[in-house]
């Protein structure tokens, strides 16, 4: 029997319903699909209804001109600014926040680590539709803590967390921070499980200061696995989407580039498919280049292939 | 070493605020009012609790994602297991660049789905499979094969031949082979990868809203529906459900981590 | 015959209740509802173009253009001839056609509390002085006033502008007569609303409470309100003038004809919609708000809807229309509750907006 035959199973399924669909979405892309046109009758559907619903035109590469130049580029080159702003802000933000509760839950001198941990890798666990109900909780204007404190504070009209776009995108920045903190918080504990404590000792022995067995010791044994999970983590939040859809998406619409192309798809006045196909296949993209530069430049699959 | 108090309470300020917008969200679920306020009035009751077990959609949506979700385990399982014993044992050609372009594929798997979105919706309207519990199960599986193929495949690597290697000197064919030797020996791998594809099914949003419908709605798209009219939202209610729906991932996620401690540290 | 929806519980058991009782007297019919619920329009849409026949949906009225576009729908011009004398309301057209008929609708009304509000005011000016009267923050308030779109419209086509024109499909919102219904609302409205005044919950709960005479508000808030056991009457939002009588959005919910619908299937929605019985056991069981003309309504909360409902300014059936939401909550945002810009410099910001949103 031929190894081949025990993978094609699961790589047929995979090429059907995952592949095919991305390949078909090129092919829209250079089309007029929208609502009048798409989807088209399949072949098989009775004569009459293909007569009925022409299938979309062949348009070149019309949609790729607009959103890089024409009516649609001011939209779609500023969700391309904006991920990368958001890349830029939740990132570094995540990653220190993961890292600082990773260090902390690896630290012998903390009493109660095993509650705190389990109580740590809730946000993790938690379906996405909870936790952006709990986060819509504390940004609530009149019952949530954030403009109870700002309140407090004396800022006597504290913004509109939902309505209005600079602040929601805002919020959106930190609710990604506590999406992904536990998992930095996990890899940062995986690699500091195994640390022989007589090295700590060693160092204290030897007089050394905090920031010195830091980075001496603790940085450059984290520092593998931190590179590999920010690798992952910035991958997450190029492709951000859900959390805005579900905040509000008429407003953070042009601030990712996913949620620009799903609201030429699903939010426009006419469904515009082939508009939204360019724009997605075009962050598909930008997303697969970053990829495979972050996986050639940190040596990520090193050891992939050995068994 | 001591402990700390410094340290203790840095560590127990920064679990407190990060695990605030959960326990606000637990505090609601068992408020009588429909909202919940820092030092606010407060009238615990499970009255919230009982509204949801009472509503028939929250049954029927749990049966119907109770079957989403151990279909897509059942799929996941059947086409990943084969496949990553292949790449673990075997040399072929097209190995090693299959093998890289699931990993990546594995990263960019939310991105790609939504750039795949528009003609899923297509493909799945024509094929008539709209409203079909196990197509969506289906697609959910077929999203998931590279990545439980590699994982399947990184545990097999550290299982030893020797026990296949005596088995194939005695005749056994490659099916007995993964069923009598490799499985046993699979088992914690085999419960990780049905966890993560359980939770991945059961977390899932947009295509279940694309694609499912009425009776075939499964529990998101009740918890979806009941936060989606923004003027009529009982968010007490909403909490109690959403909680509830919360049961098995949060709870499946205290297995995984015995896994995880084990040593099956490539779960990320 | 199959009907899609996606309507609650309680309104699908009504509806089923209602159907029975035309099956009982039109033994040939047998009426099937489905429900298509969360997404309506991705099922529909998804059916047009698989040949999956079904013969009426329902939902509100802003969908006829996008589902004619779609190829969805068929003119029922002729069909209905018959019964249109019988509402009071004229119904909403794209392109020229009708493509199916209301059974309720929808819109804001001013709501208010009897303890502090003896009678409904009867101009701009008597409620501009129980708002002054009773604001005194933050103890209490003028006015529990949702600041949305929706909500504040009534302003803008009072005033004779337009957020958006269904004729030709062009943004309203540069125009000056929409401008200066947004300064009117800022100037004689926005100085007596509580706290938080974008968000709906606060703004009920003012009222709930008693911190606020009034609030502006649709039928869906009025369960809230019965709760509580507030003593309320509803009434239209009251005239500037003559000439300046506040027209808020309205709704309608509707029965959508699809071009695979049967004559069965419309004789079927011409008696659900126009027969006055129907509408009578629509507005006991679930408050629906009657389009018909001359039904009796006893309830004085559905009345005080009902005399609203005529003064309506239809949402637009243009697909076009949809991007316009988001472009308001800008001009809202950054000059009608914040001073960031100037209402004038927010009305061509929020324009350049729209254009970005493909309504150019």
């Amino acid at each position: 029997m031929r190894p081949q035959l025990l993978i094609i199973p699961g790589l047929l399924l995979f090429l059907f319903f995952n592949i095919w669909p991305i390949v078909y979405s090129i092919y829209i892309s250079f089309t007029n699909a929208n609502i009048r046109n798409f989807p088209p009758p399949p072949p098989w559907a009775p004569e009459e209804l293909r007569q009925a619903r022409q299938p979309p035109d062949y348009v070149g590469l019309s949609n790729y001109a607009s959103i890089f130049a024409g009516p649609a580029s001011a939209g779609f080159l500023g969700a391309v600014l904006w991920t990368l702003i958001f890349v830029a802000l939740s990132v570094p933000a995540k990653v220190a926040l993961g890292t600082f509760v990773g260090l902390l839950m690896s630290s012998d001198k903390v009493l109660g680590r095993s509650l705190m941990r389990a109580l740590l890798i809730v946000p993790w666990a938690l379906p996405l539709i909870l936790s952006v109900v709990a986060w819509r909780y504390v940004f609530d204007p009149t019952y949530g803590v954030v403009n109870q404190w700002l309140y407090y504070l004396g800022v006597s009209k504290p913004p509109d967390w939902f309505v209005n776009k600079d602040y929601a995108y805002a919020a959106m920045v930190v609710i990604e921070a506590w999406l992904a903190y536990p998992f930095i918080m996990t890899v940062v504990i995986g690699a500091l499980a195994n640390v022989p404590r007589a090295a700590y000792e060693a160092a204290y022995i030897d007089g050394a200061g905090r920031w010195t067995i830091f980075s001496r010791i603790t940085l450059p044994l984290i520092k593998r696995p931190l590179i590999y999970a920010t690798v992952m983590t910035t991958a997450a939040s190029l492709q951000f989407f859900l959390v805005a859809y579900l905040w509000n998406f008429i407003q953070l619409y042009d601030r990712f580039v996913l949620a620009y192309g799903f609201y030429w798809a699903f939010g426009s006045p006419f469904r515009e498919y082939g508009l939204a196909a360019a724009v997605l296949t075009t962050s598909a993209l930008i997303i697969s280049v970053f990829m495979i530069l972050a996986i050639r430049l940190t040596g990520l699959m090193r050891g992939m292939y050995e068994s | 070493m001591k402990a700390s108090a410094a340290q203790t309470l840095a560590a127990a300020a920064a679990t407190l605020l990060l695990f605030y917008p959960v326990l606000q969200i637990i505090l609601l679920s068992v408020n009588k009012l429909p909202y919940f306020r820092l030092g606010g009035d407060f009238v615990p009751t499970l009255e919230s609790f009982q509204w949801v077990l009472q509503q028939p959609e929250f049954w029927r949506g749990l049966a119907n994602s109770l079957v989403v979700s151990l279909s897509t385990v059942a799929m996941v399982i059947a086409l990943a297991l084969p496949g990553a014993y292949a790449f673990s044992r075997y040399r072929f050609r097209g190995r090693d660049p299959l093998l890289s372009f699931y990993v990546v594929f594995t990263q960019m798997a939310g991105g790609l789905g939504i750039a795949g979105l528009i003609a899923l919706f297509a493909i799945v309207s024509a094929l008539g499979l709209r409203n079909n519990l196990l197509a969506l199960a289906a697609i959910y599986a077929a999203g998931a094969v590279p990545y439980h193929t590699w994982l399947l495949k990184t545990y097999i690597d550290t299982i030893p031949r020797s026990a296949e290697e005596a088995a194939l000197i005695d005749g056994a064919g490659v099916g007995t082979l993964l069923a009598r030797v490799v499985l046993p020996l699979m088992a914690p791998a085999l419960a990780v990868s049905a966890i993560l594809s359980f939770i991945g099914a059961w977390g899932e949003l947009i295509l279940a809203n694309l694609f499912l419908s009425g009776e075939n709605r499964t529990l998101i798209l009740w918890i979806y529906s009941l936060m989606s009219n923004v003027y009529s939202v009982q968010w007490n209610r909403f909490a109690a459900a959403a909680l509830l729906y919360a049961v098995p991932p949060v709870a499946l996620y205290v297995v995984l981590q015995r896994f995880i401690k084990r040593g099956l540290a490539f779960v990320y | 015959m199959r009907i899609w929806h996606a309507l609650n519980p309680e309104e699908e058991s009504v509806f089923k209740q209602i159907a029975a009782m035309y099956m009982q007297s039109h033994p040939n019919v047998q009426v099937v509802f489905e429900n298509k619920a969360p997404d309506l329009q991705t099922a529909v849409l998804a059916a047009i173009s698989t040949g999956e026949k079904f013969d009426l949906f329902i939902w509100a009225h802003d969908w006829i253009g996008l589902m004619v576009e779609a190829g969805v729908l068929k003119p029922v011009d002729n069909e209905v001839a018959d019964v249109l004398p019988k509402f009071a309301l004229s119904m909403p057209q794209y392109k020229g056609h009708i493509y199916g008929l209301p059974f309720t609708a929808e819109t804001v009304a001013l709501i208010c509390n009897k303890k502090m509000v003896a009678d409904p005011p009867k101009t701009f000016a008597d409620l501009l002085k129980i708002m002054q009267q009773y604001n005194k923050p933050p103890q209490s308030y003028g006015i529990a006033y949702v600041v949305n779109p929706y909500f504040i419209s009534a302003w803008i086509h009072g005033a004779g502008g337009y957020y958006f024109d269904d004729k030709t499909e062009k943004q309203g919102l540069t125009n000056p007569k929409s401008i200066a219904g947004f300064v009117f609302f800022k100037t004689y409205i926005m100085p007596y609303v509580g706290p938080n005044p974008t968000d709906y919950n606060t703004q009920v709960s003012l009222f709930l409470s008693g911190q606020a005479p009034c609030m502006v508000n649709g039928p869906w808030s009025i369960g809230a309100v019965k709760q509580k056991g507030l003593d309320i009457f509803v009434a239209p939002l009251p005239p500037v003038n003559s000439t300046y009588v506040p027209r808020p959005y309205g709704g309608l919910k509707m029965f959508y004809v699809t071009i695979y619908a049967s004559r069965e299937a419309i004789d079927f929605m011409k008696w659900f919609t126009s027969d006055p019985q129907v509408a009578k056991i629509l507005v006991d069981k679930l408050g629906y708000v009657p389009v018909l003309k001359d039904v009796q309504v006893q309830d004085p909360i559905v009345q005080g809807f009902y005399e609203a409902v005529k003064n309506v300014y239809l949402m637009p059936v243009s697909p076009k229309m949809q991007p316009v939401w988001g472009a308001v909550d800008l001009v809202i945002q950054n000059a009608i509750v914040s001073d960031q810009k100037s209402i004038q410099q927010a009305v061509n910001d929020a324009a350049k907006d729209l254009c970005a949103r493909g309504l150019c």
